[in-house]
């Protein structure tokens, strides 16, 4: 055994950095982490030093720019482990809600007709390179994502709740959104997040991405019922890489 | 790929990196983050979704756009909030205030002004500054879970209010808290007013770590070789317009008139005749102008315009300053202001609370109607005045609309301060030269995914 700190190092590609700000907010945990590891690359929070070669990559960030992809591809080939952070590396997040056929014309409509774009494309991560864990959530949950880190650090696979969020919002007592007529996704969104938003009133949105077994046709016949018929597509926007493959 | 990644200024928010030409002294700030199309994506969207989908614009200030949706189109349905609706909200973009400043001030601007890397460091070898910047931002945290139900993306926030009810003792509990680290935001302050800041003193002075410019390199050795630089007898600073929102009565974050230091007064409705984006060719953010010509945002700009509304303990402290006179036009006084607004902000918390809890437990929902018009709203965020703009159609689906982000004003003035330190250090090095550029950079705190939204 050499005696050499793991290299973990954290990427981000287009979003809002909040994950990012996520991995700060575990302070003094991250201490922690830095008397085992080196962070050599942070770009957010240090002058990057060394690429590679990295036990640990985090990415956070939807893949979007020519840029961002060539990246995601050079770290993945210069780390045993990737890690998604985040909905936007996990499932594309909400910059995957804009509908891509239409991407060309919003671009001319926002930047006028001779702008060169520098994106092609809202994807999540897997779309361009193998992801071995993922930290789900917009944005990730700190304890989730301790958690995933120790396990990973530990040569154990971290393993996903498997069950929905609506369990979480239950064993809370919250009173149940779909029933007062919101188009909340929990009954087909993985949990691991506390039920954050129903608890505090909000629908949820299913930034978990989908949960195992999740029936996607009940959940279509559901809006209707509730007339967001019109909407489906909208709400349902986050799962759409799995509806489509069902 | 050092190619990609060394080229970006870190400790920023977001992807960018200067273009520069030394002799000619021309400056362009490439903002490199992906399109993500926000205004666009909206449109089709019920109005309800809008407060929640705009936060992911920004993970350091998902509040402030929360709320600046909110205030959209609460205008656009003529709501009426009641007291407690304002001051819980005031309450909760302060604590975004709070999170964002100490996040940058501490982890991002202060290494340099300190002559360390980054924050790692500074727990290393700074532990009592760490621990004030530990406090700091923890407690913007606590006020912004508390209140907004989570420290990054908040839920509670709505059109109308509130999803959630608070009751008199959780505010009163998160009130001790504020109260027990303010003593921390005055040595912040402290802390800043004795930092070194170029330009001071009709100089160029710097203190820093000496790094080659922009290359993947250890700083583990570098950090004893300070050297002075010094450039006497030039005109310090370059003038600009400072622009915030100001009510007259108190220092304004939610709710006043599109003001400057050269006596515009606006209605937030006319924004768009005031702040005029245009696409620049360099950079995936427009810039915005104001008469065709750049001005600042944010902290510098509320300090500038408001000095005579800070809370007590701020104003005290600003004062007593030795070196430093308000107004200043010296942009790396930005990171000083957003250490006075550290103070400020966490007695105006203090203050707000102080009012709520001693009464009866908030009412937090008002009853409103839907309906279709079309109307702006504006907040001060962290980095500056936040433009929202809606049009509603009959089924509340949202046609239209409109976002400038305070980057996207600041991004202009950035590049002609950065022009003018090159004019005005053509004696230095070049890798010094583009250090203090970088600084300046950082100094501006700019949120380049806010920018490219």
């Amino acid at each position: 055994m050499i005696n050499k700190k793991l290299q973990i190092a954290i990427f981000d590609l287009t979003d809002c950095e909040g994950c990012e700000l996520q991995l700060l907010n575990l302070k003094d945990k991250l201490l922690k982490l830095a008397e085992i590891a080196d962070i050599p690359i942070w770009r957010l929070a240090k002058t990057p030093t060394e690429f590679g070669p990295f036990d640990v990559a985090l990415i956070e960030g939807t893949p979007m720019s020519r840029d961002d992809i060539k990246l995601a591809k050079k770290v993945r080939e210069n780390s045993k482990i990737v890690v998604a952070v985040g909905a936007c590396a996990h499932l594309g997040g909400i910059p995957a809600a804009v509908d891509e056929k239409k991407r060309d014309k919003f671009l001319k409509e926002v930047y006028g007709d001779k702008y060169k774009s520098k994106a092609v494309a809202a994807k999540p991560l897997s779309a361009y390179i193998h992801v071995n864990h993922f930290i789900h959530g917009c944005p990730i949950d700190l304890d989730e994502a301790e958690r995933v880190i120790v396990d990973i650090l530990m040569d154990k696979n971290p393993v996903s709740p498997s069950h929905p969020v609506c369990l979480e919002c239950k064993e809370r007592e919250n009173p149940c959104l779909l029933l007062k007529s919101e188009p909340c996704q929990g009954p087909i969104t993985e949990g691991g997040c506390k039920a954050v938003c129903p608890s505090n009133g909000l629908r949820c949105w299913g930034c978990q991405g989908p949960v195992k077994y999740a029936n996607f046709g009940a959940m279509e016949k559901n809006l209707e019922r509730l007339g967001f018929k019109d909407q489906t597509e909208n709400i349902m926007n986050i799962f759409s890489k799995e509806r489509d493959t069902k | 790929m050092k190619d990609i990644l060394d080229k970006y200024i870190c400790k920023i928010e977001g992807h960018g990196y200067l273009k520069l030409d030394y002799s000619a002294a021309k400056v362009q700030l490439v903002v490199d983050e992906g399109e993500r199309l926000f205004e666009k994506l909206l449109v089709g969207r019920p109005y309800s979704d809008a407060p929640f989908i705009t936060a992911r614009i920004c993970g350091v200030c998902p509040t402030a756009h929360t709320l600046a949706s909110i205030s959209a189109l609460e205008n656009a349905f003529h709501v009426e909030v009641n007291k407690d609706i304002e001051h819980l909200r005031r309450v909760l973009l302060a604590g975004q205030i709070i999170q964002s400043h100490a996040l940058h001030f501490f982890f991002l601007a202060a290494p340099d002004y300190i002559g360390l890397d980054n924050a790692l460091e500074i727990a290393d070898k700074k532990p009592a500054v760490f621990k004030m910047a530990l406090a700091l931002k923890e407690i913007g945290d606590d006020i912004v879970r508390t209140i907004g139900g989570r420290q990054v993306h908040p839920v509670t926030p709505t059109v109308g209010g509130f999803n959630k009810k608070f009751d008199r003792k959780t505010l009163a509990d998160l009130k001790k808290r504020i109260d027990a680290n303010m003593h921390f935001t005055v040595e912040t302050l402290d802390l800043a007013q004795r930092f070194k800041y170029p330009g001071d003193n009709f100089q160029f002075s710097i203190s820093l770590p000496r790094r080659q410019a922009g290359n993947f390199q250890s700083n583990s050795n570098n950090q004893s070789s300070n050297t002075q630089y010094s450039i006497p007898n030039t005109q310090y600073w370059r003038a600009t317009q400072y622009f915030a929102l100001t009510n007259g009565i108190n220092y304004d974050i939610i709710g006043g008139k599109i003001t400057s230091t050269e006596r515009v007064k606006a209605d937030v409705q006319d924004y768009s005749l005031n702040i005029r984006e245009k696409v620049v060719a360099h950079s995936t953010a427009k810039h915005a102008t104001h008469n065709k010509e750049s001005f600042m945002v944010g902290a510098l700009s509320r300090v500038n315009l408001q000095t005579k509304f800070l809370n007590p303990k701020a104003k005290t402290a600003v004062s007593k300053f030795k070196k430093v006179k308000l107004p200043s036009t010296n942009p790396f006084h930005i990171n000083l202001a957003q250490a006075i607004e550290l103070v400020h902000f966490m007695e105006e918390c203090s203050k707000l609370l102080g009012v709520m809890i001693d009464g009866r437990d908030p009412i937090l929902k008002m009853p409103y109607r839907a309906r279709k018009s079309e109307a702006a709203g504006a907040i001060e965020a962290p980095r500056g005045t936040l433009y929202h703009w809606y049009e509603i159609d009959d089924k509340g689906i949202i046609k239209k609309s409109d976002i400038i982000t305070p980057t996207v004003q600041n991004l202009a003035n950035i590049e002609h301060d950065a022009e003018f330190i090159l004019e005005n250090t053509r004696k230095l090095p070049e890798d010094e030269r583009y250090r203090l550029l970088e600084m300046l950079v950082r100094a501006y705190d700019p949120c380049i995914t806010c920018s490219v939204h």
